[in-house]
C-alpha cells in the first residue's frame, strides 16, 4: 500500500501599487487594491472555485476516501475576505468536509525561518490564530515558504508545536535517498519530514500542458502506471503543488480538471494506494531514519537553496531593511503599520528583485526594488515619526510626574 | 588591408563622441594588422606611424591644372566648386570646425580626396558621417575602390529640423556605399526607414570603448553632496531639459544633492535660464565644455551619471562613465542600451521615472552597487578590438 499525500498551497502575495518616490511621506496606499481584487477574482473564478466544487463532488461521491492537504496563507485569506468573500465560503465548506488537513505557515508566506525566530514564532502564531478563526482548526503540519528548511528552522518549526514538515525531495543533498519514505529531523523535538517528490509533482505543476515535452498528453492513466512501478520500498508519495495549478496556470482548456478528477477517481478505486492528509501519512509505526540539513534547502531554482530570494545585493539590501523594522513596530503597537508591514515580508517581493526568477510583474529587477523601496521607505518614515511622538509622549508624562514631587517635595 | 579613411575630427581634436570612436577604431584596426590612412580637414600635427598616417588636408597640395578625369568628375559631384576657384590655389585652409562654412569645407574635402584617391594605395574607403560622404563617393569613383560608410549619427539624430542638403549627401553616401556600417539597430532601422536603404546593405556595427587604465587618476571629492551628472552637449538630441526636471524633483526631497551640466552647446543658455526660473541655482551647475582631463575628473566625483537623451544613435558616454565606475541612468531612446542589457533605462520624457532612479542610486548603495557592477562586466565585452574585427569583416565582404 503506498499513501499518496497530496498538498496544494493556496498563496496570493499583496501586490504594490506603483508608489513614485514623490509619495514617500505622504498618505498614500501602498497595495493596489484594484489589482489584487481583480487577481483574486480572476484566480477564485478560473481555479479555486472550480477545483473547489470539483473536491467537494468527490467527496460526495466517495467519502473520506478522498483526503487531502491545503496550506493557505494569511495574505490569500485577507484577501479572499476583503476582495471575494465568497471563494472564501467555498474553502471553509470544503474544510467542513472533515477531509481536508491544514498545514501550518508564516502568516504573509516570509522569509523569517531564516531571518528572525522570534518573528517567525509570531508570524506563525498569527497564521493560527486566522485558520482557527476561519476553520476552526489546529495545523499539525508545518507548510514553510518555499518549503524553506534546515536543522535549525526544523527546531523553530517543532518550537511551534508541529508535528511535521513537508520539505523538498530534489535536493543535492538528498541524492541517492528514496524520497518515497517518511524521515525525521534531527532535532528534539523531532520532526516528522515528508518529501516532496518533485518529478511527480512538477510533471503536473509544470509540464503538464507543455507540448514539447515527451510525456505530452499526460493521462491520468499514464500517470497511475507511473506510480504502479513504484517499488515496495516507497511508502509515501508527497504531491506539492500550488493550488492555481488547477484551472490559472494550466487552464480548462488543457484538461487539467479532467486529469485531477479521473487521477483522484482511479486512486481511491485502485487497491494499493490510499489519498492520506499529512498528518495521517505519518502513522507507519516505524522507526523512521533521520535527516540532516545543515544548510537551507528549498523548492526553488536549480540550487535549490536560498539563492532565489538572497542571490543579489538589491534583494539583500531590502530583506535586511524591511526586517530593521521590527523592534520599533513592536515599540509603537500601531495595528495598521504592522499589518502593512507584514504584507510588505511577503517573500515574493524580493523573488521580482533578480532577473533570474521568471514571472516578474516588474518591467525588471531594478523596477521592482525601486518600488518597493519607495513603500518601504514611507513605512520607515511613518514608523520613525510614531517612535518619536511616543518617546515625546513618555517623556512628558515623566515630566509631569517628575515635576509634581518636586512641588510636594519643596512644600 | 590597407584603408583610406575619412573623418572630421581625430584627437587631440574632439567636440564629441566621433573622435573618440574612430580612434578607438583605428588602434583595434592597427593591432589586427590594417594599415591605416586617416585624413581630416585639419590636423594641428601630422602622424605618421607603424601602420598609421594622419593627414590634414589642409596640406594636401591640389593640382595646378586640369585633369581630363578628375575635372569632368568634380564637375558633376561638386558643381558649384568652380573650376576657377580650384585652380587657383595650391592648398585648401580647413577650419575643421562646424562653422558657417561647414558645406563648403565638405565639399573641398572631397577634392582633396580626388587627389589622394589618385596618389595613394589602398583596398577600402572608409568615411565617416556624412560630412564624409562626397569624399569618399568621389575617392570611389575615381579609384574603383569599394566604399563603405559609417553612420555614427544621422540628420534625424541632430535636429528636430531636417536640412534636406545633409539628407541628400546622406543618402547619396549611402546608396554610392557598397556597405552602410551603423553604430545600433536603432541607428539601422532609420536609415532602412527614413533613407529607403536595403536592409541586406546595413550592418549594425557597435562601438567599443577603451578599457579601464590600472591606474585611474583620482580626484579628492570635495563636496560632501552626492553629484548626479550630465555630461555632454547641451543641445536638443542629448535631452538636457529633462535632466534639469528631474533634478528639481529630486531636490524636493533630498536636498543633499547636486548637479551637473557638463558641457556646452546651443540650448545652453536655456537650461540655466531653466534652472534659474526653479530656483536651483545653489544645487545645479553648469560648468561649459570639458576637455579630456576635465572629463575624468568629473566621472571620478561623480555618483550618478545620467544620459537622457531624445535620440541617440549609439552614445559613448555612459561607457566611459561605467569605466569611471559610475551607475548611469540612459533613455532608452539609445543605441547603447542595446549593449546594456543590465542597464537602468528610462524613457527619456518620463521625468518622473528619472527622478526615481537618480533618487535609488543615491539612497540605496545596493542598488548603486548592482548597476555598476552588471555595467564593468559588460564593458568587459565592448572593446575596440570586438568592433574592429566587425568593421574588418565587413571589408572582406565588399573587397
Amino acid at each position: 500500500m503506498i499513501q499518496i499525500c497530496l498538498i496544494f498551497q493556496v498563496h496570493q502575495p499583496f501586490r504594490l501599487r506603483n508608489f513614485h518616490f514623490f509619495e514617500i511621506g505622504g498618505r498614500y496606499p501602498y497595495f493596489d487594491e484594484e489589482k489584487n481584487a481583480k487577481i483574486i477574482r480572476q484566480v477564485a473564478e478560473n481555479s479555486y472555485l472550480p477545483t473547489n466544487r470539483l473536491l467537494q463532488d468527490l467527496i460526495k461521491s466517495y467519502g473520506t476516501k478522498i483526503k487531502i492537504g491545503l496550506a493557505i496563507s494569511g495574505c490569500a485569506l485577507d484577501q479572499m475576505e476583503a476582495y471575494f468573500p465568497e471563494v472564501l465560503e467555498s474553502f471553509q465548506q470544503l474544510v467542513a468536509t472533515g477531509n481536508v488537513e491544514l498545514l501550518g505557515q508564516t502568516y504573509s508566506g516570509s522569509l523569517s525561518s531564516v531571518k528572525d525566530a522570534s518573528l517567525f514564532a509570531d508570524e506563525v502564531s498569527d497564521h493560527k490564530k486566522r485558520l482557527f478563526t476561519l476553520f476552526r482548526k489546529r495545523p499539525k503540519t508545518f507548510f514553510n515558504t518555499g518549503l524553506v528548511y534546515s536543522d535549525k528552522i526544523g527546531k523553530l518549526i517543532a518550537d511551534q508545536g508541529f508535528k511535521a514538515a513537508v520539505i523538498e525531495g530534489a535536493t543535492p543533498i538528498f541524492e541517492g535517498r528514496n524520497l518515497n519514505r517518511i524521515y525525521e529531523s534531527t532535532t528534539a523535538p523531532p520532526l516528522k519530514l515528508l518529501l516532496r517528490n518533485t518529478s511527480l509533482s512538477d510533471d503536473i505543476a509544470f509540464r503538464f500542458a507543455r507540448h514539447d515535452w515527451s510525456e505530452w498528453p499526460l493521462t491520468s492513466e499514464k500517470y497511475i502506471g507511473w506510480l504502479k512501478q513504484l517499488s515496495p520500498d516507497d511508502q509515501t508519495v508527497t504531491l506539492a503543488m500550488d493550488y492555481a495549478t488547477f484551472g490559472e496556470h494550466h487552464k480548462k482548456e488543457t484538461g487539467i480538471f479532467d486529469f485531477l478528477q479521473y487521477l483522484l477517481e482511479n486512486l481511491v478505486q485502485e487497491n494499493n494506494f490510499k489519498l492520506c492528509p499529512p498528518q495521517s501519512a505519518l502513522k507507519t509505526g516505524k522507526k523512521e531514519e533521520k535527516l540532516q540539513v545543515p544548510n537551507a534547502i528549498s523548492w526553488s531554482g536549480i540550487q535549490k537553496n536560498l539563492s532565489a530570494w538572497e542571490n543579489n545585493e538589491l534583494q539583500i539590501e531590502a530583506i535586511e531593511r524591511v526586517y530593521a523594522l521590527k523592534n520599533d513596530l513592536k515599540l509603537i503597537n500601531d495595528k495598521e503599520l504592522s499589518r502593512n508591514w507584514e504584507y510588505l515580508k511577503s517573500a515574493d517581493h524580493f523573488l521580482y528583485m533578480d532577473e533570474k526568477n521568471g514571472g516578474n510583474p516588474y518591467e525588471n529587477a531594478y523596477d521592482a526594488f525601486l518600488k518597493y523601496m519607495n513603500v518601504l521607505s514611507d513605512l520607515e518614515l511613518k514608523v520613525k515619526n510614531k517612535v518619536k511622538a511616543k518617546s515625546a509622549t513618555v517623556e512628558k508624562k515623566h515630566r509631569k510626574k517628575h515635576g509634581r514631587r518636586q512641588k510636594i517635595e519643596s512644600t | 588591408m590597407k584603408i583610406l579613411m575619412f573623418g572630421w575630427e581625430y584627437p587631440p581634436n574632439i567636440t564629441g563622441g566621433l573622435a573618440t570612436a574612430c580612434h578607438g577604431l583605428v588602434q583595434g584596426l592597427r593591432k589586427a594588422g590594417h594599415d591605416i590612412t586617416f585624413v581630416i580637414p585639419k590636423a594641428e600635427e601630422e602622424i605618421s606611424t607603424d601602420r598609421f598616417r594622419l593627414i590634414s588636408a589642409s596640406n594636401v597640395v591640389l593640382p595646378d591644372r586640369p585633369d581630363s578625369n578628375t575635372t569632368a568628375l568634380l564637375n558633376r559631384h561638386l558643381p558649384h566648386v568652380g573650376q576657377r576657384d580650384f585652380l587657383k590655389k595650391e592648398t585648401y585652409q580647413f577650419s575643421g570646425a562646424y562653422g558657417p562654412n561647414l558645406l563648403e569645407e565638405v565639399h573641398w574635402l572631397a577634392v582633396v580626396a580626388a587627389k589622394l584617391a589618385k596618389d595613394l594605395e589602398f583596398d577600402v574607403i572608409h568615411a565617416h558621417d556624412w560630412l564624409t560622404y562626397l569624399a569618399g563617393m568621389v575617392a570611389k569613383e575615381i579609384s574603383g575602390k569599394p566604399l563603405v560608410v559609417h553612420i555614427h549619427a544621422t540628420e534625424f539624430d541632430r535636429s528636430a529640423r531636417i536640412n534636406p542638403q545633409v539628407y541628400e549627401i546622406e543618402r547619396q553616401g549611402m546608396l554610392t556605399a557598397n556597405k552602410v556600417m551603423a553604430v545600433s539597430n536603432l541607428t539601422r532601422t532609420t536609415i532602412i526607414n527614413k533613407y529607403k536603404i536595403a536592409p541586406g546593405k546595413v550592418v549594425t556595427t557597435y562601438n567599443g570603448v577603451l578599457q579601464k587604465n590600472s591606474e585611474p587618476d583620482v580626484y579628492p571629492k570635495t563636496l560632501e553632496h552626492k553629484i548626479v551628472t550630465f555630461l555632454g552637449r547641451i543641445t536638443y538630441q542629448k535631452g538636457p531639459e529633462y535632466f534639469v526636471d528631474a533634478a528639481e524633483k529630486v531636490l524636493k526631497k533630498n536636498k543633499n544633492v547636486r548637479f551637473v551640466m557638463a558641457g556646452s552647446g546651443d540650448l545652453m543658455q536655456e537650461m540655466i535660464q531653466k534652472v534659474a526660473v526653479k530656483r536651483m541655482s545653489h544645487r545645479f551647475h553648469f560648468t561649459g565644455y570639458l576637455k579630456n582631463r576635465e572629463v575624468d575628473q568629473m566621472l571620478s566625483i561623480s555618483d550618478v551619471f545620467v544620459m537622457p537623451s531624445v535620440s541617440e544613435p549609439f552614445g559613448i558616454a555612459p561607457l566611459e562613465a561605467i569605466r569611471s565606475d559610475v551607475p548611469v541612468i540612459i533613455s532608452r531612446q539609445s543605441g547603447v542600451a542595446e549593449v546594456l542589457p543590465n542597464a537602468l533605462l528610462v524613457d527619456y520624457w518620463d521625468t518622473d521615472q528619472l527622478a526615481e532612479a537618480i533618487n535609488g542610486l543615491l539612497n540605496y548603495t545596493s542598488l548603486s552597487k548592482t548597476v555598476k557592477e552588471f555595467g564593468s562586466r559588460t564593458l568587459e565585452h565592448l572593446t575596440w578590438d570586438h568592433t574592429a574585427a566587425k568593421v574588418a569583416a565587413t571589408y572582406a565582404s565588399v573587397a
